[in-house]
């Protein structure tokens, strides 16, 4: 019954690292681990980190159908394995509050020191992870909704993210297609929300209007979309 | 000579069409269909969504998508049919300042004839689309049990839409004009409608010389082909619990997909002895993994689900022939309208209650429409003889002693029409009166629509049966009762004129004007800049596929590298519009990526 069948064909080639880890699976972490971004451009030094505290960092969006993704501040110490590690080290409010990011319908984490989970989230957004650093800001604000700065860092992240995934699935005015032959669908590895929206695609509908009758937050809907887009479930043209 | 389109403005789904030649067609929309959905949604961006868009997110967005807004159109907001709204829609109903039905979508409350506008907008725009010009004329057609107030709220709601609605007509009668086309009839017809949402039967005499009236009429507003759906739906989600233990209806997004899901595989039962519903990652478990639906239905067990659907509506078929005062050996011809009527167990059904096959020369879906095509072009061409007389659709008449109705003006009665009568005091010295005018078919007053009232006074004290009051009821060319009462003794009289209401006072419909030519020069604009942005992503695609090919044969030239770096230029500046949505920028990129391409096109070819 589920996508865990071995008989299973082996999932389309996805253009970004996924998680290693299986706890990790489901969590978008393809921003801060794009296969161009193992060769990082710049060193998160304490200076910038400390910039990074009271100004969200640049972000360099690339043009539709170019893989590199150019994140500002992305550490180059290995990306991939930071970011691994650095998951591991804040291990039970990140990865429950990144865990939020693809569920957003659970219980948010509880925030026992806001202060830490800010040097976090500032931790994330000196990273270039905007996803991470997202699902803090989201956590932080369950407990505090008025906090200025997670407020702040909630709009900037889901701008940049927004930016983020549509320059990489172009034009919104594109028509979206199953790449998929429908027998197969089963066979993917894909959530409930995934599969709702693959069920929308019907070879008419724009990117635009799959984000409006989607019945989700318009950044979700286009994480999922640029999900299916990646792993080649879908195209665009 | 202006284009007269035909809609037919459905509970569920509409339908346009024209006259062409001697040939009345179905328009298909941008999608292909030849029906739209008369859903309208709203989005959390607070963009408008109108026909399938809004059908396919009608659950995960329940609360700002209007559908059935025709069981609400011209209603009175205490109606039972309002009441009965406000207790099963998923969206808003809220009381409007004139005693009228108002929809809130967002924070934006909507009337309900501007909601049918937006419906009518989008069957206008497939006509514009189709014919390549403005439309300006339309006939509309409603269910003949419609009132005056029904009846001009449609008109209101095309008035909205920038359409002229030069005649409503029945939907039975559009059918069976459509039927009776180009043949010279003199039959009794049933009209069985089964549509999305709501069922119909008529019987109607269509005479010699295109004389079509409407006998009787009867239905069940609530019982539709979601009926049917909705059967199945129960049936995939019972099965699955029973299965997983999981409940389906928990999850909206599980539900769109069922509905969707559901309407599919009735249809295909229609043609196929079995269907498959296969809904991969249909819900999650809550642990990390999602489950799919996969059921086999075949149409036995299918036609066990909706036996006693079917049922109901034979049985009104049985109510409308005693109204008709026939019998079912009477009826020569049965007319199936409505996509339902597909169904093989409906199909058998009508057959066996009517002692005959129904009619298969039209298209359930289309009929209507068609008809109403057929009577907008016979109105701008003046052809009499297919012209339909204007009839009142309900009798006339004033609420008497025991809460009675008397009727002054029977049903189907063409206007212009003036009758009277003679009424006395049912009191013994009763020097007043009061005229309550009403609008509908039963003896019982109250179940009748109430139109207006006003007082006569200064009677002689008499005994009861004395004094002869005469009531007089004129309708004119427009539609407007004028209704008169008379001391027959003193010669004294109060007199009123009803007028159909909407519920929209000429302010408010002006301003929902303008709001919707608003709406279309935005529609107009972004469709504009749509194509021009397909114009440009494919002259970009061509030349940038040139680009190799051109500095092979001219990148070593100075003005080759130059004709190239230009080139790059301008596909970067129409990359630019297009993300800028500058519908100005673009059109001169485009004009330019034009000639570049010509330029290239030339340059490759010279080379060869």
């Amino acid at each position: 019954m589920t996508g865990d069948d071995p008989k299973r064909p082996p999932r389309p080639g996805p253009a970004s690292i996924a998680p290693s880890s299986p706890e990790l699976d489901g969590i978008d972490s393809s921003w801060s681990v794009p296969a161009d971004a193992l060769k990082p451009q710049h060193t998160a030094s304490e200076s910038q980190r400390a910039l990074a505290s009271t100004l969200p960092p640049p972000v360099v969006i690339p043009a539709a159908g170019l893989t590199a993704v150019h994140i500002g501040f992305l550490d180059n110490s290995g990306g991939s394995a930071l970011e691994l590690a650095d998951l591991h080290a804040v291990r039970n409010p990140s990865l429950v509050a990144m865990k939020l990011m693809a569920e957003p319908v659970r219980a948010a984490p509880v925030a026992t020191d806001s202060v830490d989970y800010m040097r976090m989230l500032k931790d994330k957004m000196a990273m270039g992870d905007f996803t991470g650093a997202l699902a803090l800001a989201t956590g932080i604000l369950e407990t505090e909704p008025h906090n200025p700065e997670a407020q702040r860092y909630t709009v900037h992240c889901e701008n940049v993210l927004t930016q983020m995934y549509t320059a990489r699935l172009g034009s919104l005015s594109q028509v979206v297609s199953v790449q998929v032959a429908a027998a197969q669908v089963r066979w993917l590895s894909l959530d409930h929300r995934a599969g709702f929206l693959l069920s929308l695609v019907d070879g008419q509908l724009t990117l635009e209007q799959l984000l409006d009758i989607s019945g989700m937050p318009r950044l979700e809907a286009l994480r999922l979309l640029h999900g299916l887009y990646e792993q080649q479930i879908i195209s665009v043209s | 000579m202006d284009r007269v389109i035909g809609i037919d403005l459905g509970t569920t789904n509409s339908c346009v069409a024209i006259l062409e030649g001697d040939t009345p067609t179905v328009i298909s929309n941008r999608g292909g269909y030849k029906t739209t959905p008369s859903i309208v949604a709203v989005t959390e961006a607070g963009k408008r969504l109108v026909g399938h868009i809004a059908k396919r997110q009608s659950i995960t967005n329940a609360e700002n998508t209007v559908y059935a807004a025709k069981r609400l159109i011209g209603r009175k907001w205490k109606s039972p049919q309002v009441e009965n709204a406000i207790m099963t829609c998923s969206y808003t109903i809220v009381e409007g300042p004139h005693d009228d039905v108002r929809l809130k979508l967002r924070n934006k409350v909507y009337s309900v004839p501007e909601v049918s506008s937006m419906v009518l907008q989008e069957m206008k725009l497939i006509a514009e689309d189709y014919l390549g010009e403005p439309v300006k004329k339309a006939v509309v057609t409603v269910p003949a049990y419609f009132n005056d107030n029904q009846r001009q709220a449609t008109k209101d709601a095309g008035a909205i839409a920038g359409l002229d609605v030069i005649r409503i007509i029945n939907e039975p009668t559009a059918a069976a004009l459509a039927f009776g086309y180009g043949k010279d009839l003199d039959t009794s017809v049933a009209v069985y409608d089964l549509g999305g949402g709501t069922f119909d039967i008529s019987i109607l005499e269509i005479g010699a010389h295109g004389v079509f009236k409407v006998i009787s009429t009867t239905g069940d507003t609530f019982l539709g082909g979601e009926d049917f759906d909705a059967r199945i739906m129960d049936w995939l989600v019972e099965g699955f619990k029973e299965e997983t233990g999981i409940d389906l209806r928990q999850d909206r997004m599980a539900l769109q997909r069922l509905r969707d899901a559901a309407e599919k595989a009735k249809c295909e039962l229609s043609q196929l002895q079995e269907t498959e519903v296969n809904l991969p990652f249909i819900i999650s478990t809550g642990r990390n993994e999602a489950l799919h639906l996969q059921r086999v239905l075949d149409r036995a067990t299918y036609e066990r689900l909706v036996e006693d659907l079917v049922e109901r509506t034979i049985d009104i078929c049985r109510q409308a022939l005693v109204d008709a005062k026939l019998g079912v050996k009477e009826v020569e011809d049965v007319i199936l309208v409505g996509g339902m009527t597909r169904t093989p167990v409906i199909q058998a059904a009508v057959s066996a209650f009517f002692q005959r096959t129904p009619n298969r020369g039209v298209h359930p879906d289309e009929v209507v429409a068609l008809g109403a095509a057929i009577q907008g072009a016979a109105l701008v061409e003046d052809r009499q003889e297919m012209i339909l007389l204007d009839v009142t659709p309900h009798a006339l008449g004033i609420m008497t002693f025991g809460s009675n109705f008397e009727e002054l003006i029977p049903h189907n009665t063409t206007v212009p029409t003036h009758r009277a009568k003679i009424f006395t005091t049912s009191r013994d010295h009763q020097t007043a009166v009061k005229i309550i005018v009403m609008q509908g078919d039963s003896a019982k007053a109250k179940e009748n629509e109430l139109l207006g009232e006003f007082i006569l006074t200064g009677l002689r004290r008499a005994p009861k049966g004395e004094v002869e009051i005469e009531v007089t009821f004129e309708i004119n060319t427009d539609g407007i009762v004028s209704v008169s009462a008379k001391d027959l003794e003193n010669g004294k009289e109060q007199s009123i004129q009803v007028t159909a209401s909407s519920g929209l006072t000429p302010d408010e419909l002006k301003n929902m004007l303008t709001n919707a030519d608003q709406y279309m020069v935005e529609r107009r604009t972004d469709d504009k800049f749509e194509g021009l942005r397909q114009e440009a992503e494919t002259l970009m695609e061509q030349v940038e596929q040139m680009f190799p090919e051109i500095e092979r044969v001219v990148g070593t030239a100075d003005f080759g590298r130059d004709a190239i770096s230009k080139a790059r230029a301008v596909v970067s500046r129409t990359r630019e519009a297009v993300t800028q949505k500058d519908s100005t920028a673009l059109k001169e990129q485009v004009e330019q990526l034009a000639r570049t391409q010509r330029m290239f096109k030339g340059v490759v070819a010279r080379a060869e």
